[in-house]
């Protein structure tokens, strides 16, 4: 956009004087000559004059479109900043939810895997194997007779084997002298 | 080389996202160049540059002072949005991929126009010729950087420098210029009736030393007396276009002309206009101009100097006798009536519609500026809400999927409280709980399997001799042979385990402990 000049005599193209004008007689041209409201009459309206307050006019309609531009913008940054901080609330709110989520997360997969909880399912786990195979023998001290002594000590043997097996494994666990999962 | 600071990158990052085409390349080239010249004083800003064809642009310029062997040349170097490849569709006169380099006089100091560099600080190179034709996108190039056009123009510079001081040397005194020339403002079309008929041109003013008002001086002088320009045979030869449209202007000039006026004027003006006559540039110029007199005419006329009104053309006599009675009186009529009109248009008066045109100007400048900014403002503030939608909108997804989890975890926890021989990895997944834990080799494993095998055997031997925790021997007479068959065989494997530990052992080093 160009900036704007003022009109100087040389545009405005004032001269030759209007027929109507020019053929005045000497005294009326003094008159108008001298009277300065009839010189700005006639400076109005002449085309130059016109065209050149019409490109005023229409500049200062540029501006006012830049201007109502303007306010499209800001009321569109307003709503854009609004939803941004609607987001921002969104993320603060996430946030909460996700440190909610993490503790009660690590809370489960310690209550899940946690070596100790593990090991104490382990050592459960062995005594069980332990019990299993005191019982079997119970079991056989009151109804052996009717059992193959051969079988049934197949059997026992079997579940010892397991049950030391565990222990070992176990006391090594304690040791940390073990691989596998952990 | 020198770090450029973290708020630095973020700033150019933040300015280069939302407008820039090719990003990375603007920021590598721009970081590149800071990194050199920060320190030598160089500054970077975005700032709304007005292109050749009057579109404003916010564009980063870099401006500083350009070290050459003789001088400190201040630069002002602009980067267009579609840096470093300039694009064929761009309409020409437009910031094309190409940086723009002016040169900033300092005070005291003016602008050497030369084969580089034009009057308003414009630098023109081979090299900024060549970064336009052979930059094109896609293209990776790295003879054309913001580097290395400093070079180019540090050595440029120091053969011509575009500066000089602003105090001029008292040279030949070069012969007047037509009062044509000297307002760039006045439209070409007059000329030739200047050369031919027109009348003598006026003094131009002197101008005052320190002027206070923007508009020039001779446009607030009154204007020229009649008798010395003739407006009327002026406005006789002027044949502009928009004059012969303008609801019978021309009619009336060309009557004018009929009533041609005194020859003295003719005669005046075509003295006083010899210098134009010998100008190559209204010759050129009057090849363009379209003539109401032929151009054999024209030659006579240029022979005499002295112009000749149109016998021809029809004569009024009304014209005639008001010309007649001008050329009496209106010498002073017409330059009141110039001195009302001047005072008319002066923008400092209140009545005048120019008096307002440098508010509407500041306005314009402002409302400009200002939408630019908030152009660039509003687009940044877009980018960043798309970004920050799908940052949201991935975290939400994320945070979903924590949700699943924990619900899966709280199924497993269950799951692992209930079942005593198994661990539940997930609600559908299990493993046995001994094979949770493997010993660390598979000798070792073998040993500790043989190890808890003689363990059982020995259980196995002590269940039947009664020794086993508090359980009853199993010995009756009735089972007498199958007790003493069963530790037999009980016997025998514990035998050979013993051995087979004992080899483990003793190929493990474990001699020791296991023998």
């Amino acid at each position: 956009m160009s900036t704007l000049q003022p009109l100087n005599i040389n545009q405005l193209q004032p001269f030759p004087l209007l027929k109507e004008l020019s053929a005045l007689p000497s005294h009326l041209l003094n008159q108008f000559a001298a009277l300065y409201e009839l010189t700005k009459g006639y400076v109005v309206s002449l085309d130059t004059y016109g065209s050149h307050q019409q490109d005023i006019v229409n500049r200062i309609n540029e501006n006012v479109d830049l201007l109502n531009r303007i306010l499209e913008l800001i009321s569109d940054y307003n709503a854009c900043s609004q939803q941004i901080s609607r987001l921002a609330q969104r993320l603060e709110l996430l946030y909460r939810q996700f440190l909610e989520l993490e503790t009660a997360q690590y809370q489960l997969l310690s209550s899940n895997y946690n070596t100790n909880v593990l090991k104490s399912k382990f050592e459960r786990f062995a005594r069980g194997s332990d019990a299993t195979s005191s019982s079997m023998a119970k079991s056989y001290a009151t109804t052996g007779a009717e059992r193959d002594l051969l079988q049934f000590l197949r059997e026992f043997k079997d579940s010892r084997k397991e049950y030391h097996m565990q222990r070992e494994k176990l006391n090594r666990w304690e040791e940390e002298r073990v691989s596998g999962l952990f | 080389m020198s770090r450029v600071t973290k708020k630095v990158e973020k700033w150019l990052v933040s300015v280069i996202q939302p407008q820039y085409v090719y990003k990375n390349v603007v920021y590598s080239h721009v970081y590149y160049f800071l990194t050199k010249y920060l320190p030598q004083g160089f500054k970077i800003r975005t700032a709304v540059y007005t292109s050749d064809l009057g579109v404003p642009q916010l564009l980063i310029n870099l401006n500083g002072s350009l070290s050459t062997q003789t001088q400190l040349i201040q630069l002002s170097i602009w980067i267009p949005h579609n840096y470093p490849y300039a694009d064929d569709t761009h309409p020409h006169g437009d910031a094309n991929g190409v940086p723009l380099v002016y040169v900033v006089p300092t005070a005291g100091n003016t602008i050497r126009p030369g084969n580089n560099i034009d009057a308003q600080g414009k630098v023109y190179h081979p090299y900024l010729a060549q970064w336009h034709s052979k930059m094109y996108a896609g293209v990776t190039n790295n003879e054309f950087l913001l580097i290395n056009l400093m070079n180019v123009l540090g050595s440029t510079f120091s053969q011509f420098s575009p500066i000089g001081s602003s105090i001029t040397s008292q040279g030949p005194q070069l012969p007047p210029k037509p009062q044509m020339y000297r307002d760039s403002s006045l439209s070409l079309t007059p000329l030739p009736q200047r050369e031919f008929t027109g009348p003598a041109l006026p003094e131009k003013p002197s101008l005052s030393p320190t002027p206070v008002d923007s508009t020039p001086e001779r446009y607030r002088a009154p204007p020229p007396l009649p008798t010395q320009m003739n407006y009327n045979s002026h406005r006789v030869s002027s044949v502009e276009p928009q004059y012969s449209e303008s609801n019978g202007d021309y009619l009336r000039s060309e009557k004018a002309n009929s009533a041609s006026p005194d020859p003295n004027h003719a005669r005046t003006y075509s003295h006083q206009t010899s210098i134009p006559q010998e100008s190559s540039i209204y010759k050129e110029q009057l090849d363009h101009v379209q003539l109401p007199y032929s151009k054999d005419e024209l030659q006579r006329k240029k022979a005499t100097s002295v112009p000749s009104p149109r016998k021809q053309s029809v004569e009024d006599l009304m014209d005639k006798v008001t010309l007649q009675d001008n050329s009496v009186h209106n010498t002073d009529q017409l330059e009141r009536l110039a001195i009302q009109i001047n005072a008319f248009l002066d923008p400092n008066n209140e009545e005048s519609v120019d008096h307002l045109i440098p508010q509407i100007n500041e306005y314009t400048n402002r409302v400009m500026a200002l939408q630019s900014q908030l152009e660039h403002h509003s687009k940044q503030a877009h980018a960043n809400l798309e970004m920050l939608d799908s940052h949201v909108k991935y975290l939400e997804g994320r945070i979903g999927d924590m949700k699943d989890f924990n619900e899966e975890l709280e199924k497993t926890e269950k799951l692992n409280t209930t079942g005593s021989d198994l661990v539940f990895i997930n609600s559908s997944r299990s493993m046995p709980l001994d094979e949770l834990v493997t010993l660390d080799l598979i000798l070792l494993h073998q040993l500790y399997d043989v190890c808890s095998d003689i363990k059982a055997h020995k259980d196995a031997l002590s269940l039947v001799g009664g020794n086993f925790k508090s359980q009853g021997e199993l010995i009756t007479d009735s089972n007498l042979d199958s007790c003493v068959k069963a530790i037999r065989s009980l016997s025998r494997d514990l035998f050979w385990l013993e051995v087979t530990r004992g080899e483990i052992a003793k190929s493990m080093g474990l001699d020791d402990q296991y023998n």
